[in-house]
């Protein structure tokens, strides 16, 4: 007893009176060279795999949520994606951007190049360049493969039979297994558990910012928009189940702007188009 | 200086062909703390590991340090192949250039782990073995000397009808005939669950515990026959000697792990883990059979009259033949502290000091370890170190009558890397000299050596 007196005084003593506070760089120095462990090349079966499943996904998310039938609208926020698309590195994909009906403010990508935006989301943008920068967010998960990886989509996922090329050259019951496997698994991190590596989201919107301003937009356009929809927590469910804090994530990004001085950058905010054409 | 050694045999038994006494569970390796170095970055670091614990083996090494681990990531080892050689040397007095050897092989997987972050923090559960014995002698002998103390004073022995007859042995190669079969198995299993949380700015806590179970079953069998000339009036010109002796035990208890991860500054990770293991529950148990037998009978030994008995039917039909309660096993407060400093992503140095604290089992002791990683690409990268295993008994081996072995060991690893997984093969090795007591005896020690090697090879996944 005496021996389990001694350590639970010690545990008490290490954790009593400290307020929880975490550092971001959560031990960067750990990292070891494995860690740069080259990612394996892409071939044109991979990409073809990624787009099949981006496709199948898209069709249950419209199947779950109410697409905005308004032509000019859609027309619009597609040339702004488009925009932002194009200093995309990604060039072999084909991107769409598509209004759903929903309250809950968010936006979503889904590989391959499927864009989603919420409308409550888009009734809190207030400018051109901040569309521009939830898109390139989104676009960067894609760039960055983020859902590719984290599920597995390879044309030669496990073995030749379950692979989603199987599937493409009508595959048997075990890769169509496979494939519903991972759609379920993408709609779960989409719509309740997030990435985890909350490392992904910043990266994201690390890639988002630079894309926007490289388009040629406002480079606080994401920080502003993050700073606005924090005050509307009851509108975020979904965004705050998947995502880091946005209190995290809008510090970070104004280290970044900072860093790079692209907060002095005086570039376009399109606030009278986005009105306009809202 | 250990007030009480469990699972010794104390009794004060004449073993007329081995010379005097016999006692000792050979190199049972309660007696060391890092017979086994479990995971597979850590057995590549010599076990100096206190102070990187980032991976599912930082749930045995330091808990505190799975707050570091940024994918969820299961770990296993397995021993590919364990040796142990252990050599006594002058077995006796009487018998200088007599020796002994146990043997100990197998193949244990040693470590499964696996590490869930949870946001912020980390869960994880794990099973760790840390000490498996199998440990085998099956020896005989012919013409040994018998002991001076047996060819001039020789052995009693009392006939039931009260007379007491003396066996003296003959003076050169008495013993003609000996054969030994020594076996000890002996395994300590650890498995439980951990969290780790962060507190502060670069400080984190992380608490493991486990759930302690060992098991131990050793046995002695040695017969030997003596030729020599009794008192009595019946002629007796031989004796055979056979001994049995069992020690078992099953213990359970908890094994609390609390660990602090701390980097002061960049690049340097300081960590600390205290464990110790609180009994809920053990049965240490042991006997001993010793029977003289000649053309007059049989004699068994009698520990009340610590003397040999001819045994009538009533005592033949009453006798005890089950095991008796020993002492119990008291095991210290352990503390570990480390200092790794990681100079780029591809180099790595670390170091560790553990102290064991004294118990009424056990003497305090410290060991020491220190190793460094070097990647040569992503894919590739090599491990090695030294350590010390030393032993927490009393180098006062004729008085405290327990093997007294301190170990020095190296080890080297090289991992295979994938982008989510690994592959590492290894080898630990180590090797120590000290004094035996193999007889419970204040003037008869034996010297001891021992060498053991460890082949093992580990897997690690991030999924």
């Amino acid at each position: 007893m005496k021996k389990l007196a001694t350590l639970l005084s010690l545990s008490l003593i290490m954790v009593s009176g400290h307020q929880i506070v975490y550092a971001d760089s959560k031990g960067s120095y750990r990292e070891r060279l494995n860690s740069s462990f080259p990612e394996p090349s892409y071939s044109k079966d991979d990409v073809e795999a990624e787009i099949v499943f981006g496709r199948e996904l898209a069709s249950k998310i419209t199947g779950k949520f109410k697409v905005v039938q308004d032509d000019k609208l859609n027309k619009y926020i597609n040339k702004v994606g488009q925009l932002v698309a194009r200093s995309s590195v990604r060039s072999e994909l084909s991107y769409r951007f598509i209004l759903i009906q929903s309250n809950d403010i968010n936006a979503f990508a889904v590989p391959g190049g499927y864009i989603f935006i919420t409308t409550a989301a888009l009734n809190q943008v207030r400018d051109e360049s901040e569309l521009a920068g939830i898109f390139a967010h989104e676009i960067a998960h894609i760039e960055k493969r983020h859902y590719v990886k984290k599920v597995g989509i390879r044309s030669n996922k496990a073995n030749a039979e379950q692979g989603f090329t199987a599937l493409l050259t009508g595959g048997g019951a075990t890769a169509v297994q496979a494939f519903q496997a991972a759609i379920d698994e993408t709609l779960e991190i989409l719509f309740q558990t997030g990435l985890q590596s909350h490392a992904d989201e910043f990266e994201a919107d690390a890639t988002g910012v630079w894309l926007a301003t490289n388009t040629g937009y406002d480079p606080t356009a994401l920080s502003r928009y993050f700073t606005r929809i924090s005050k509307l927590d009851g509108q975020m469910k979904t965004l705050k189940n998947t995502h880091p804090p946005l209190q995290a994530r809008t510090k970070k990004i104004n280290q970044l702007l900072k860093q790079h001085q692209l907060d002095n950058l005086k570039q376009p905010t399109l606030e009278e188009r986005f009105n306009a054409n809202k | 200086m250990p007030t009480n050694n469990p699972l010794i045999l104390k009794t004060l038994v004449l073993t007329i062909a081995g010379s005097l006494l016999l006692s000792q569970s050979a190199l049972a390796d309660q007696y060391h703390y890092k017979d086994i170095l479990v995971g597979d970055r850590a057995a590549g670091l010599a076990g100096a590991y206190t102070a990187i614990a980032d991976d599912a083996s930082g749930l045995y090494y330091n808990p505190a340090g799975v707050v570091y681990t940024s994918k969820p990531k299961i770990s296993g080892s397995v021993n590919a192949y364990n040796y142990k050689a252990t050599t006594y040397k002058g077995i006796s007095k009487a018998n200088p250039n007599q020796k002994w050897t146990r043997t100990s092989s197998g193949m244990v997987a040693n470590y499964f782990g696996v590490v869930q972050p949870l946001g912020d923090s980390s869960i994880g559960f794990s099973i760790a073995i840390p000490n498996y014995e199998i440990e085998d002698q099956s020896d005989s002998f012919t013409n040994l000397q018998a002991s001076q103390r047996l060819i001039n004073n020789g052995a009693t022995y009392n006939l039931s009808g009260g007379a007491t007859e003396t066996f003296k042995a003959a003076a050169n190669n008495a013993i003609t005939k000996q054969a030994i079969d020594y076996n000890n198995q002996d395994t300590t299993t650890l498995a439980g669950i951990s969290f780790a949380t962060p507190i502060l700015n670069n400080l984190s806590f992380g608490a493991t515990l486990y759930a302690y179970m060992r098991k131990k079953e050793q046995t002695l069998k040695m017969k030997s026959i003596i030729k020599g000339t009794s008192s009595g009036t019946n002629a007796v010109n031989v004796l055979e000697d056979s001994l049995y002796q069992k020690v078992q035990s099953e213990e359970f208890g908890i094994q609390p792990r609390l660990g602090l991860m701390w980097s002061p500054v960049d690049k340097l990770s300081l960590g600390l883990m205290v464990q110790t293991t609180l009994m809920i529950s053990e049965t240490p148990k042991s006997r001993i059979d010793q029977n003289l037998c000649s053309t007059e009978g049989c004699f068994k030994y009698d520990e009340t009259s610590d003397g040999f008995q001819e045994m009538s039917n009533t005592d033949i039909l009453n006798q005890n033949i089950g095991l008796k309660d020993t002492s119990k096993n008291d095991l210290p407060v352990e503390v570990n502290l480390g200092a790794a400093y990681f100079a780029t992503d591809a180099l790595l140095y670390t170091a560790d000091f553990s102290y064991a604290s004294a118990t009424d089992t056990y003497q305090a002791t410290w060991n020491i370890a220190g190793a460094t990683e070097y990647f040569f690409n992503p894919s590739l990268a090599i491990r090695g170190g030294l350590y010390t295993n030393n032993a927490n008994s009393s180098s006062d081996v004729a008085n405290d009558l327990v093997d007294h072995v301190n170990f020095i060991g190296g080890s080297f690893s090289a991992t295979r890397y994938t982008k989510a997984s690994n592959i590492t093969v290894g080898i630990n090795y180590s090797t120590g000299s000290g004094e035996a007591n193999l007889f419970n005896s204040s003037n008869n020690t034996q010297d001891i050596n021992v060498s053991a090697i460890n082949l093992f090879i580990s897997t690690s996944a991030s999924f």
